[in-house]
């Protein structure tokens, strides 16, 4: 026994809870050996330890055997059991009410269970590093004359540095430098090469990397896996594919990339966990950036700020500030690089975006990297969780209030006996509390059943995780409040019914505020519904718009064929292309370095000749050859195509319309007599093109240039008429390979290529829809059993009617009416809150369907619709049923 | 059956009690069981184990004086009954026996 041990004093929170639910014969003892314990602990590895311990020992004594009878001796509980035997009771008797209460409430639960854990995905991006709160992206904006022309994350190689040596809150940074077009990647052994693959993520990045961010190295370490410049760090499953069952040792296996950057054998140095799915940037390969920062692109003189290639992250030191930091990067462009900048009359303004903060909040306004999330997404998914929710408790609150009439005689009896207002709420209330808790563990059913759908829908892998703790707190939350804000309302009402009236079973008068107020909540869900249909209905209908509209480019027959990594001869090339041209079935043959839906080839700016260097704009550019346009069908509206020749001096360049407003060229001819400066070289324009969907529809027209290339290996794109596409394909991966030996061949139509832009889109489509459906079916349950009741309490009136000689069809039309009146009111009031959601996502498109009447009118006649087969199932059955036994029953 | 039948856990406890003599208490059980078991005994379970016991009948137990280290609780010591001791011998009776009938050749080599 250690004879130093101290005494210390326990934390005192778990100490009470363990006095509070221990039995007191065994208090002495647990708490004895718990404090001993503790002592010993506290002494050898300090306080913090030992409080933990402290906490966890008492949280694990909380057994069966070791917890007294809480509550043992107190009324309340008595009272709670025989409440609910009677909530029990209730339940079993009116079975259709408690099916449509549980359910209804069961699926806005699940809905919002559902959505939590896509908000807490989307939430949870790049939080897992362990540096995260102080790791940086570099942003750059641009003002071109007071103009903002946006904020971007490139830069040239020379800005990493830089930061460094002129910011000394920046601890560490790293480069980044995509192996932009990807590579064919294969495993050397004994210098035979294994069976490539096509890899598209990989990125050069400096050692510092992986000290910022956090990776689970399998094998080798963060510390030393990126020095050495042949060094390439991979991902399990990158593993797996080439290494398969050999994967427990690949230190110092051979990977061969040879994708035009920098092509060569290496070594593997480090195998990491394969990179969490909430991360802003994805990879396979890591390599080291000396690799790619050896080629002459960036070694000659004045590259260091002119291939804008690059992006950086810093890091900076735990006790710096953000601004900072960015007070001392601001103007570090106008430092290094002032002639250029002035000359272009820009300002460039360098910032720091937080990480974590990349993937909802990313400042950046062209295109981001991997899948983008919005803040505004993640709002509108709360809201939309909170709509769902409300319409169900609403439904709840509507059929208890309904129901009020079946329990009068109930509450009459009670209070005779004397029971005392607070006594009848807590009754029901307890009622409240089953449903709320049936439906939730229902709820929690019905989200493992549906989650699979909304991963597949979303592309991305959730999985349903109760234990999350925002996921219990909500639970938790929901089994709290839930009852409480759907039952008290009820509660209040049908506790507050005068003794004798209830007796009577007469209470419900035509001016009771009840009904008022169930009205307005019947109102307040269709005006949800309303704008849930018509939501689903635009985009809809603006995504078949998106993939069905003239893009001015013939896409639906061409075939594009991803080329060749290695680097091939023209002759191979020429080869290929005759042999092509040779099969039965293929129209053209055009090389490319870039397709539609794939982007351009370079962002770079261009003025008109004559005019000065602030007149500047910036241009897109892509090269093609002399059938390319012939091949995707862009109209050429003025001047000429291209001709085949081996240099492009003679070609000169094709621009679309755009360019020709943008640069103030005039008319499509006039513009044929004028000349571009672009990026410094001016050539004579030789045709203009009618503007066309190079990128997806979210995208306007903006200037884009055609420069000439006589060969590509980047894309081969084929025309096929329709009938022989099967010949063409089989004879098109015969020639590949004949041509490109050791290339996998991947080919895709374009139209399909092209609308793969649109996956963000269907997905969030996809998920407004299984929304709606969610509130729409809630909201008619809803309708359902306030229409039920309301047929059951008039069953009389409908009889008497029938039997002085109402026919059916007005029976059915007399109690439909009402609630048609409500759905009415509800669409009046929809309108408007509509217009202003369908008109703030449209404008997200550059091309949208614009607003028509057709997108209120078509989701109004839909709900109408709805609505009136909701009803008639009751009304219709009220009215045809045999009056006889209506009136005869009492 | 349910009553007197020995788990494996409570016959552990049973004999560190009988091991530790005259110094057997929550603590020490656990301390003792965990070094020589190398497993991590959680003290609800070493809790539980002993209850189980009692209600047996296999363990009786008293408190000892008041200690500081334990913040002024008494600590209370276990001591294994007559009917304990009978029925860690039986158990040790089916095993002996179980293990003299093994067939020398089911035990593998030589």
């Amino acid at each position: 026994m250690n004879q130093t041990i101290q005494d210390h004093r326990p934390p005192r929170l778990p100490q009470r809870f363990l006095r509070w639910y221990c039995k007191p014969e065994l208090l002495e003892d647990i708490e004895g050996d718990i404090h001993e314990d503790f002592n010993k602990r506290h002494t050898r590895s300090g306080k913090r330890q030992a409080y933990l311990y402290y906490f966890l020992d008492v949280i694990r004594f909380f057994r069966p055997f070791v917890i007294k009878k809480l509550f043992k001796t107190q009324n309340t509980n008595t009272m709670f059991k025989l409440n609910t035997v009677i909530a029990f009771r209730h339940l079993a008797k009116n079975k259709l009410y408690s099916f449509i209460n549980i359910t209804g409430l069961a699926i806005g639960i699940a809905a919002c269970l559902i959505i939590a854990h896509y908000v807490i995905f989307q939430l949870s991006y790049d939080k897992f590093h362990e540096n995260a709160d102080r790791v940086y992206r570099v942003h750059n904006n641009t003002l071109q004359n007071g103009e903002d022309l946006g904020t971007g994350f490139y830069s040239g190689y020379a800005l990493g540095p830089s930061l460094i040596r002129d910011v000394p809150e920046i601890e560490m940074q790293s480069r980044v430098h995509p192996y932009y077009g990807g590579a064919v990647v294969n495993r050397v052994v004994d210098s035979v090469s294994m069976t490539p693959f096509r890899e598209q993520d990989i990125l050069f990045v400096e050692p510092a990397f992986l000290q910022m961010f956090t990776f689970n190295f399998l094998q080798g370490n963060h510390n030393t896996a990126l020095n050495d410049p042949s060094s390439i760090v991979i991902t399990e499953s990158t593993m797996r594919k080439y290494f398969g069952k050999e994967s427990d040792r690949v230190i110092g296996q051979i990977l061969n990339v040879n994708g035009g950057w920098a092509n060569g054998n290496y070594l593997i140095s480090g195998v990491v966990e394969d990179f969490p799915a909430n991360s802003h940037f994805q990879f396979d390969f890591l390599l080291p950036i000396e690799r790619v920062l050896m080629r002459n692109q960036y070694t000659e003189e004045g590259t260091d700020w002119g291939w804008t290639n690059f992006y950086s992250y810093v890091m900076l030191s735990p006790q710096s500030t953000e601004a900072a930091a960015e007070a001392k990067m601001a103007d570090l462009m106008h430092t290094y690089t002032p002639e250029d900048l002035e000359a272009d009359g820009l300002k460039q303004t360098l910032s720091l975006q937080n990480v974590p903060d990349i993937h909802l909040r990313s400042e950046i306004t062209g295109d981001e990297f991997g899948t983008v999330g919005s803040i505004n997404s993640v709002y509108f998914m709360v809201i939309i969780a909170v709509f769902i929710l409300l319409i169900a408790w609403i439904n709840f609150i509507n059929l208890s209030t309904a129901k009020a009439t079946e329990r009068s005689m109930e509450v009459g009896i009670k209070k005779a006996m004397g029971a005392l207002k607070p006594q009848l709420m807590s009754q029901f209330l307890t009622e409240s509390f089953w449903v709320n808790l049936f439906a939730i563990v229902l709820a929690i059913g019905l989200t493992y059943t549906f989650m699979p759908m909304l991963s597949e829908a979303l592309g991305v892998n959730l999985v349903v995780d109760i234990t999350n703790p925002t996921i219990l707190g909500a639970l938790g939350v929901l089994i709290l409040i839930g009852p409480l804000l759907a039952g008290f309302y009820p509660a209040l009402i049908l506790s507050s019914f005068k003794t004798v009236t209830a007796l009577k079973g007469r209470f419900v008068s035509k001016k009771s505020h009840a009904f008022s107020v169930r009205k307005g909540l019947v109102v307040f869900q269709f005006v949800i519904s309303t704008f849930l249909i018509a939501g689903t209905f635009t985009v809809s209908r603006q995504l078949s718009f998106m993939q069905n509209q003239d893009t001015g480019i013939d896409m639906s027959k061409t075939l594009a064929i991803k080329g060749p990594d290695t680097n091939i001869s023209l002759a191979s090339f020429e080869s290929f292309k005759n042999n092509m041209e040779q099969v039965a079935g293929v129209e053209a043959f055009s090389s490319s370095r870039s397709i539609p839906g794939n982007g351009y080839n370079w962002g770079t700016e261009a003025r008109r000749s004559g005019t000065d260097r602030s007149n500047s704009g910036s241009v897109n550019v892509t090269w093609v050859d002399a059938t390319f346009l012939n091949t995707y069908g862009i109209e050429v509206i003025a001047g000429r195509d291209f001709t085949e020749a081996q240099r492009q001096a003679r070609n000169g360049m094709i621009i679309n319309e755009a360019t020709v407003e943008a640069f103030g060229l005039g008319s499509p001819e006039k513009a044929l007599t004028e000349k571009i400066i672009l990026s410094g070289d001016t050539m004579a324009i030789r045709g203009v093109v009618k503007d066309h969907n190079w990128q997806s529809l979210h995208k306007a027209y903006g200037p884009a240039i055609f420069l000439y290339r006589f060969a590509s290996a980047d894309f081969f794109s084929v025309s096929v008429s329709p009938q022989n596409t099967n010949k063409v394909i089989s004879e098109l991966e015969k020639q590949f390979d004949i041509a490109f030996p050791g290339n996998p061949v991947e080919y895709y139509f374009v139209d399909d290529f092209f609308n793969r832009q649109y996956k963000e889109d269907l997905a969030f489509a996809n998920i407004f829809k299984a929304f709606s459906a969610f509130a729409i079916f809630a909201a008619c349950m809803g309708l359902f059993g306030l229409a039920s009741y309301s047929v059951v309490q008039k069953a009389k009136e409908i009889g008497i009617r029938r039997v002085l000689g109402a026919s059916g069809t007005q029976i059915t039309f007399l109690f439909s009416k009402r609630y048609l009146l409500l759905t009415v009111i509800a669409n009046t009031i929809a309108i408007p809150i509509t217009y202003f959601g369908i008109k703030s996502w449209l404008e997200n498109f550059a091309f949208s369907i614009g607003i028509t009447a057709e997108l209120f009118l078509v989701p109004m006649v839909l709900l109408l619709v709805i609505a009136t087969l909701t009803i008639s199932f009751q009304t219709v059955r009220a009215a045809m049923a045999n009056p006889v036994k209506n009136l005869r029953s009492e | 059956m349910k009553g007197t039948y020995l788990g494996e856990f409570q016959e552990l406890v049973l004999l560190t009690i009988l091991v530790l003599a005259e110094n057997a208490y929550g603590v020490t059980i656990q301390d003792e069981l965990g070094s020589r078991t190398g497993r991590n005994i959680s003290r609800g379970a070493l809790h539980t184990a002993l209850t189980r016991l009692d209600e047996k009948g296999f363990i009786t137990s008293e408190y000892g004086g008041a200690t500081a280290e334990r913040g002024g609780r008494r600590k209370r010591f276990y001591k294994v009954t007559n009917q304990g001791t009978k029925a860690l011998e039986e158990s040790k009776t089916l095993r002996d026996q179980l293990w003299s009938e093994v067939p020398k050749v089911a035990l593998g080599k030589s």
